[in-house]
């Protein structure tokens, strides 16, 4: 199905797009992926132009593929070759380890031992700048306090309100190890997503937020990122992450990855970091152009023009290929978990429709997955063999999101036909199979069929999480505008997402009157 | 009267378990016989048994003592499937499936026992007319279309369609207002095709039971309490209670069959 769709579409990008030539070398691939944060999409982006450059193997980038978690867990599964990193993170949300480091190297070399012993993943050497976390305040609040170091903070945090990312706020080397090191108390601690915060802090909507020290916005929304004066986060230099199979299999890889070692410090990566969040350019130009700079890259390569954040509708018109691309995709991840769902519901439904207890069971069972937030579905398929990063878990957590509405609707359309006509059914002579076939089912349809409906259209809306754990969609542009702060890229999802919910819920409605039985 | 029993039910009972686990008697030893071609009334108020006793008969539901002889041969040892096409079934307002129309309703039973279509479309414009309904008018008609007797004609123009020699109908004029009733009522006793039938009938209506059976059986809570022609029961009802619920007929003070 995905083939056929993947050829259709080369065929029709051929045919529209004639100086595109889509012919893909033999090579063997190397699937680098990226965190959900510009400097983690522009150390990947460093890394995937650098292997193209100077290996032959076939690069591609996924871009925001999610937190540490689902990152790490798909380079020790294979799914991706290779992700930027930071020893910190190794140190405290990988290893588990419960003694505190504050010595770069150490830290750095414990990591690398740590997980080649344990996950043959190979810490290769750093891009050398360090990323910690930081707090940060507006700087005229700051002033205003007289807060300079985060011991400053303890004594107005009563006052002031507190935003932090998902993984800081969740994580033992942030939030909660923070509190404890300190004795810090705020009147509010939320979660937000991290692109929001700056908004939300330059808003005056909160006080403090999570920040990170080589972070591209803080020039912009005129912060002050306060002193860790009492040694709490622990040393983040960033390196790339390798495969050890990959990188016996290609050792070309370590002379590659290598032209990266020190080539960034702080300073420079917060002016990259910069360049992406504040002048809109694109992560791939810079990336390319720093590398250029360092000699990194040959000269070749011709740089795109420099693209600034244009008009919506201008912009939406230019990604409309891709927009088609990712509709197709969209729809084969909905659509084929509903058919699965539908295939699997209805006759769950139709054997259990007379049984009590099974019924409760199976509805019950189907509503407590309804309840599980779709993305703490996603990250617990993810964690299990066999499913982690690809589509199949997208579209179980989909398919198992449309069991619900499918089941209950054709256990309760079932029910729902008179049980005179049953009886009349029975009396004149039919058996079981024929009153089923004959008569409930039929009576049934439209009550089934609303639940496909139902199905369909919050499956179209789940789906744009898929690309969360990389399976694409809509959601693609979704999560990289969120990550990005670019409003366009989210709308550029979002509203053919949205038009596809509405589009399937007319369709399967006007599907749903033409089954329904006339008279 | 010595012809052929068609339906004999041999001390046939019937418990059910009530709300709160107990027994509940629905029929207590039940003796009838029911001659070929006869029509018989199951008559008495609502709670006497009279829909268990016909629902026993096509096995519906199953007696718990006893049992039901249907042409002679044990109703048990019968498949019910087979048992239950070999007689017609009727019930108040017809139980047409309302998504299809009146055919489709008719020719079901045809069609699932393998006819051709033609033979079906025939039968069903024959069984049509049979009933007093216009073919070409009422053939695509859905039941929501239909009113009230009209669809009571097809009804029981569908428990006609494989001419099952038995018809059994549990209160299949109950819905309907009195003038449709009486219409219909006089229109089902001048039916030729049901001459020859042995129809069984539930009701609570008396003069119905008087103006269509051939006997009537009178049952109270789940018990014969008489079993004769209309004219013996009015003339030698078996107790006063039997004798003031006769006194109640018109047809049995002298009225008009109307």
């Amino acid at each position: 199905m995905r083939e056929l769709l993947a050829a259709a579409f080369a065929a029709l990008s051929v045919v529209a797009l004639p100086g595109q030539s889509s012919s893909a070398p033999a090579a063997q691939r190397f699937v680098v992926a990226s965190k959900n944060f510009t400097e983690s999409a522009i150390l990947a982006e460093m890394i995937a132009l650098t292997v193209a450059e100077h290996t032959a193997l076939q690069v591609e980038h996924k871009t925001g593929l999610g937190g540490t978690m689902i990152c790490f867990e798909a380079l020790r599964q294979g799914d991706i070759d290779c992700y930027p990193d930071y020893t910190g993170t190794g140190w405290a949300i990988v290893l588990k380890e419960p003694a505190k480091i504050s010595d770069p190297l150490r830290a750095f070399t414990h990591v690398q031992r740590r997980y080649r012993e344990l996950y043959d993943i190979e810490w290769m050497a750093p891009f050398g700048l360090q990323n910690s976390y930081a707090l940060a305040m507006r700087e005229a609040q700051a002033d205003a306090l007289g807060v300079v170091t985060i011991s400053d903070l303890v004594a107005h945090a009563p006052e002031l309100r507190a935003a932090f990312s998902i993984e800081f706020h969740d994580r033992e080397d942030g939030w909660a190890g923070l509190r404890a090191h300190y004795g810090l108390r705020f009147a509010e601690v939320r979660p937000m997503e991290h692109g929001l915060a700056y908004e939300a802090l330059a808003g005056e909507v909160v006080d403090v937020i999570d920040a990170y020290t080589t972070d591209g916005k803080l020039p912009r929304y005129h912060l002050r990122t306060l002193r860790d004066d009492r040694g709490f986060f622990p040393p983040y230099h960033a390196a790339p992450l390798v495969r050890g199979e990959v990188l016996r299999a290609h050792p070309e890889l370590r002379t590659a990855l290598g032209r990266l070692a020190y080539v960034l410090d702080d300073a420079t990566m917060t002016g990259l970091n910069y360049e992406v969040e504040e002048k809109g350019r694109m992560v791939r130009d810079v990336a390319r152009e720093f590398l250029q700079s360092r000699d990194v890259l040959g000269p070749g390569g011709v740089s795109r023009p420099e693209v600034t954040r244009s008009a919506l509708l201008p912009f939406l018109w230019d990604r409309r290929w891709q927009t088609l691309w990712l509709i197709g995709e969209h729809l084969y991840l909905s659509l084929l978990a509903v058919l699965l769902a539908a295939a699997f519901a209805v006759p769950l439904g139709i054997a259990i429709r007379d049984r009590r207890f099974a019924e409760r069971l199976a509805l019950g069972a189907a509503g407590v997955v309804q309840t599980i937030p779709s993305l703490a579905l996603l990250m617990f398929l993810i964690a299990i063999p066999g499913f982690g990063l690809s589509e199949r878990s997208a579209i179980f957590a989909l398919f198992l999101y449309a069991l619900l509405p499918i089941l209950r609707n054709t256990v309760t359309g079932l029910r729902g036909v008179d049980p005179v006509l049953v009886d009349a059914a029975t009396g004149i002579g039919l058996t079981p199979a024929q009153i089923l076939r004959r008569v409930q089912l039929p009576l049934a349809v439209p009550t089934i069929m609303a639940g496909v409906r139902t199905a369909t259209v919050i499956g179209i809306g789940v789906a744009t999480l898929a690309a969360f754990i990389g399976a694409g969609g809509l959601g693609g542009p979704i999560v990289q505008g969120l990550y990005l702060n670019d409003v366009n890229l989210i709308l550029a999802g979002a509203i053919p997402a949205a038009l596809l919910a509405l589009l399937a819920d007319r369709a399967l409605g006007f599907v749903e009157r033409r089954l329904a039985p006339k008279g | 009267m010595n012809a052929p029993t068609a339906i004999r039910l041999e001390s046939v009972g019937r418990t059910f378990v009530g709300a709160h686990g107990q027994p509940v008697t629905a029929l207590a030893g039940l003796d009838l016989e029911i001659a070929v071609g006869q029509t018989v009334a199951l008559l008495g108020p609502s709670g006497c048994g009279k829909t268990t006793t016909l629902r026993l008969i096509n096995r519906l539901i199953e007696p718990t003592s006893g049992r039901v002889l249907v042409g002679g041969r044990d109703a048990a040892s019968i498949d019910p499937i087979e048992l239950r096409r070999g007689m017609g079934y009727v019930i108040q307002s017809g139980g047409l499936f309302p998504h299809m129309d009146v055919s489709a309703n008719i020719g079901l039973l045809c069609e699932l026992e393998g006819h051709e279509r033609a033979r079906i479309d025939a039968r069903v414009d024959e069984l049509l007319e049979l009933v007093r309904l216009d073919p070409a008018s009422y053939r695509h008609r859905y039941p929501g279309e239909l009113s009230g007797g009209q669809r009571q004609r097809v009804g029981v123009a569908r428990a006609l369609a494989l001419d099952p020699p038995v018809l059994l109908m549990d209160e299949p004029f109950g819905a309907l207002d009195p003038i449709t009733r009486g219409e219909l009522q006089r229109d089902f006793k001048a039916l030729e095709a049901l001459v020859d039938k042995t129809i069984v009938l539930v009701t609570h209506d008396l003069d119905e039971a008087f103006l269509l059976a051939d006997r009537i059986a009178v049952l109270r809570r789940g018990e014969l309490l008489q079993f004769a022609t209309p004219q013996e029961l009015i003339d030698r009802p078996a107790d006063p209670w039997l004798a003031r619920f006769v006194a109640g007929s018109r047809i049995a003070a002298g009225g008009s069959d109307a």
